[in-house]
């Protein structure tokens, strides 16, 4: 065994304790401020030079995220759709061959354990990607199914462009499909002969495009993709910028604005899919899954839980955790995520509230902010309003073809 | 398509009962049995020149008082041990000690000291005993089944417990999870006394005396001792026939169908609601309630499938530990075996071969490593032939070996013969002539008894009775009730709360839940 081999091998747990995706050194070079935070074990950027124009090349330019944290999990095999359809609420037999559905997955109380994208590669392969890990739920599932299941976590690694001019690079890149893909699908394509696969799908409610592909293509091709949008402003962005753009869009993240049945130890935290505002997935025309039992009960004895709602807020002081109550009195619930939005311009946030149905309490409600200045506190009461998510829509986003900035 | 009120899967005494008590409620009952009779894993097989004998279960432990008296069972012909059943323990030096019926209510053999020291851990015992009796005729309260009455009844035996008195209340929580090997050595001397009962209370289960929580196997095993018709136990000579015939011609009085070699194959379930079965030949029935008196295991996961099951309940039924740990040896014999001149062979006595607690503790080593055991312990029941076949006046030993993996290492028939040649050697030391009288000799292992008796891992009791699979915790704490998250189905087998041996509760309280569901 030669020397550099004998370097390779060894044991990193200890001398370099997160992963580094095969992008990493790209986004590296890119970074300025160097803000980096532990995603599921990849040392992710939270921002690589300024948060504002991160965020701003989302909604203006073009921007690129690494995505290779993420699970994705590859299922293939005779049974995969029956199987699919056992851990998850949608019907996937309506999921047609190429195309990706936002998707969850429960355990036998209803309880969402996580959320996720499934993109139907063909009528048997499958690959699902999640916020959390979930290979042994997966296996267990899987039991009596012909189908097999594999983490291709670290095998496969992906990019997110987002932005208007996302759709322009791809063109330049000689992907000419690009023209005819419509949001929510996806298509093979080669870029320096590496094959890749892009779907129009994004976590920022803009146009953008995620493109997954084997670790050896990384380097070459977010080489030609930078060169690419020399002249298109595309821009490395970090975790934070994504977060602002997503928020905007009312998109719920595992863990951080509801908690995983998975990882609950309080049981009066777990959230079934009606009270993460995702009761329109669930299809309880189709056959047996995982927790249809608990859901169709449970409709019974709705009103009473926490529920996710998106909510403005007067003022444009920051709300994060802020506690909600009703008639400045009775407190109803928490802010999860907050943002100022520059798009809305606006306050926004998204909260879980206990509020049943009445719609006096729901008029009625406020937020307590302690907004500190200079050294002192400054409590507030600002008013609250319901209101229904995303809190942007941008046409750009579903337009067939997608426009040339 | 035939429809019936109630389905009933399998043929063994717990779907004998529940078949027979439902029928007897009037509903039109159809029982189906994979195999050609009833009786399950306590029906007669053909051992011999046209004899037949239950080839596993020659336990002649007693049947649950409740199950007679319900069933009416006690005009049929049912044959107990009208005297007890004496144990000898067999230490092959000429001091056997000889074990009085009831659990040692006397023993031959002891100094007077030890039996007095001995008649005060009894007591005790059989006083702790009690919480088990009294949970036995319970529906456990658990997740699905929290009525009122239930937990009344929970509360109420724990308030008799405590009534005991602080000292005993006290003395019972420091023992229930202790091990068997602890409690005889802090009282007790003679090495085969300490090894009869390790012996007796970790047959069955894996388990060694050493191994925590041991005690419980005893607890569990003498309050079913208190608890059966009379406190007596089956006859050893055609008792389990008896009461095997007994449920058949009361299920049959009570107008049950049965239909045999009919294996099904799978339910028929839509939207979690089961409304019927489908057999192996194609045949299907329908039927609003069906219950399943075989494993859970199989139960779930072959006829209910996966695809109709929550993951959280296939892995905690996967986990299930069901693999069987006793093997069953049956000999035939030309006459009783003639033992060396100062001993004699008393007919109605069960023969124990567990020299000391040592032995016990390391057969069960060697099971945890999946090898046969060097020495292997066994108990033995020996039984005339007095049915009119060529065989009249031959004799049977029906001999369980404790132990045993369910798959042992190595060649499937060599380390049968191994094990049966090292049986066959200990009884020989204590009846010098048995080799020579033998007739016919068969072994069933575990996985043996698995595939001959579709009984998944082969186990006796299904899945372990241990400390985390009783009560409501049998067999998964979500479904301890019978019932089941299948609409419409129930399971009543051996491996729901209380399980265990002949003793038939199982099937009982599962009639009992299934005809309060109806009433509702």
């Amino acid at each position: 065994m030669t020397k550099s081999k004998e370097r390779k091998d060894r044991d990193i747990t200890f001398s370099e304790p997160l992963f580094r995706s095969p992008f990493y050194d790209f986004f590296a070079e890119q970074e300025t401020e160097g803000h980096w935070y532990n995603w599921n074990g990849y040392k992710s950027p939270t921002i690589l030079s300024d948060e504002e124009l991160e965020y701003f090349s989302i909604r203006s330019t073009c921007s690129v995220f690494d995505i290779s944290p993420l699970n994705k999990y590859r299922i293939i095999g005779p049974q995969a759709e029956d199987f699919l359809n056992k851990l998850t609420v949608r019907d996937v037999a309506k999921q047609n061959v190429a195309t990706v559905k936002y998707t969850l997955w429960c355990d036998q109380e209803g309880f969402v354990i996580d959320d996720g994208t499934l993109f139907r590669i063909s009528d048997n392969d499958f690959r699902l990607c999640s916020q959390e890990k979930h290979l042994p739920w997966l296996i267990d599932t899987s039991h009596g199914f012909d189908v097999e299941i594999i983490d291709e976590s670290k095998h496969i690694c992906g990019i997110s462009l987002q932005g208007p001019t996302s759709a322009a690079i791809l063109r330049l890149l000689g992907v000419n499909r690009i023209d005819n893909l419509k949001p929510f699908h996806l298509i093979q394509a080669k870029i320096s002969n590496y094959p890749i696969m892009i779907s129009r799908t994004g976590f920022t409610g803009d146009l953008g495009y995620e493109i997954f592909m084997k670790n050896n293509a990384a380097n070459e091709i977010i080489e030609k993709i930078w060169a690419a949008g020399k002249n298109h402003g595309l821009t490395a962005i970090g975790y934070n910028a994504l977060n602002m753009a997503r928020i905007e869009a009312g998109f719920i993240v595992a863990n951080i604005d509801f908690i995983s049945s998975d990882h609950a130890i309080r049981s009066n935290r777990c959230r079934r899919p009606d009270d993460l505002g995702l009761g329109w997935l669930v299809d309880l025309d189709k056959g047996f899954f995982n927790g249809k039992k608990a859901i169709v009960n449970s409709e019974l004895e709705n009103g009473k839980a926490f529920k996710i709602y998106a909510l403005e807020i007067d003022g444009k002081e920051p709300v994060e955790g802020s506690i909600i109550y009703y008639n400045k009195k009775d407190e109803v619930g928490t802010v999860t995520s907050a943002v100022w939005s520059p798009m809305a311009k606006k306050s926004i946030a998204i909260a879980q509230l206990k509020l049943g149905s009445s719609k006096s309490i729901m008029e009625n409600l406020w937020v307590e902010i302690y907004s500190l200045k200079e050294l002192q506190y400054y409590k507030l009461m600002k008013k609250v309003s319901i209101v229904k998510p995303p809190f942007i829509n941008l046409a750009r986003r579903s337009s067939c073809p997608p426009v040339n900035f | 398509m035939k429809s019936y009120d109630v389905i009933v899967i399998g043929a063994g005494h717990n779907g004998l009962i529940v078949a027979s008590k439902l029928a007897s409620s009037g509903r039109r009952v159809l029982l189906l049995e994979a195999s050609e009779t009833y009786g399950g894993m306590a029906r007669n097989e053909v051992l011999f020149e046209g004899f037949q004998a239950p080839e596993l279960a020659s336990n002649a432990l007693g049947i649950s008082k409740d199950v007679v008296q319900d069933l009416g069972l006690n005009k049929y012909e049912l044959l107990f041990n009208e005297d007890g059943l004496k144990t000898v323990g067999l230490s092959l030096k000429n001091d056997d000690i000889v074990f009085g019926s009831e659990f040692g209510k006397s023993i031959e053999g002891i100094r007077e000291d030890e039996f007095r020291r001995w008649k005060e851990l009894r007591k005790k015992f059989f006083n702790q005993s009690h919480l088990f009796q009294k949970l036995a005729s319970q529906i456990p309260v658990g997740r699905n089944q929290k009525t009122f009455a239930s937990k009344a009844n929970l509360i109420m035996t724990a308030a008799k417990l405590r009534l005991q008195g602080k000292e005993q209340f006290q003395e019972l929580l420091r023992m229930i999870t202790m091990c068997i090997a602890d409690l005889v050595e802090e009282e007790l001397e003679t090495s085969s006394l300490k090894g009869l009962i390790s012996f007796d209370s970790t047959l069955g289960i894996k388990l060694g005396p050493r191994s925590p929580t041991s005690y419980l196997g005893l607890l569990y095993k003498l309050s079913q001792m208190k608890s059966s018709y009379e406190e007596k136990s089956l006859s050893i000579n055609g008792g389990v026939t008896s009461f095997i015939n007994a449920l058949f011609k009361s299920a049959e009085e009570n107008g049950v169908d049965f239909l045999f070699k009919s294996k099904v194959s799978s339910l028929n379930i839509s939207d979690s609601v089961a409304t019927g079965v489908k057999l192996e030949n194609g045949v299907e029935y329908s039927a609003k309630t069906i219950v399943s008196s075989i494993s859970p295991v199989n139960t779930f996961l072959d006829l209910v499938g996966p695809k109709n099951l929550e993951t959280d309940l296939t892995r905690r039924i996967k986990a299930l530990r069901c693999s069987g740990n006793t093997s069953k040896l049956n000999i035939i014999l030309e006459e009783f075996p003639k033992l060396h001149a100062s001993q004699n062979l008393e007919s109605n006595c069960r023969y124990v071969y567990a020299p000391s607690l040592e032995s016990v503790e390391s057969n069960f080593n060697s099971l945890k490593y999946n090898e046969l055991p060097s020495d292997p312990n066994f108990e033995m029941y020996f039984s005339k032939i007095t049915s009119g076949s060529s065989l009249n006046g031959a004799v049977t030993a029906s001999i369980c070996i404790q132990n045993t993996p369910y798959t042992p290492k190595g060649e499937p028939k060599k380390s049968k013969q191994v094990l049966m040649n090292k049986v066959i050697t200990t009884i020989q030391k204590w009846a010098p002539e048995f080799t020579k009288s033998i007739l016919f000799k068969s072994l069933l292992l575990p996985n043996e008894t698995e595939k001959k008796y579709f009984v998944a891992g082969g186990h006796w009791h299904h899945s372990e009775l241990q400390i985390d699979s009783l009560y409501s915790l049998r067999p998964t704490f979500d479904v301890s009730d019978y019932s089941t998250p299948i609409d419409g189905l129930f399971i009543c087998g051996a491996g729901t709360h209380p399980g265990g041996n002949l003793f038939g509760l199982s099937g009982l309280n599962a009639a009992k839940k299934i005809l309060r569901e109806s009433s509702k």
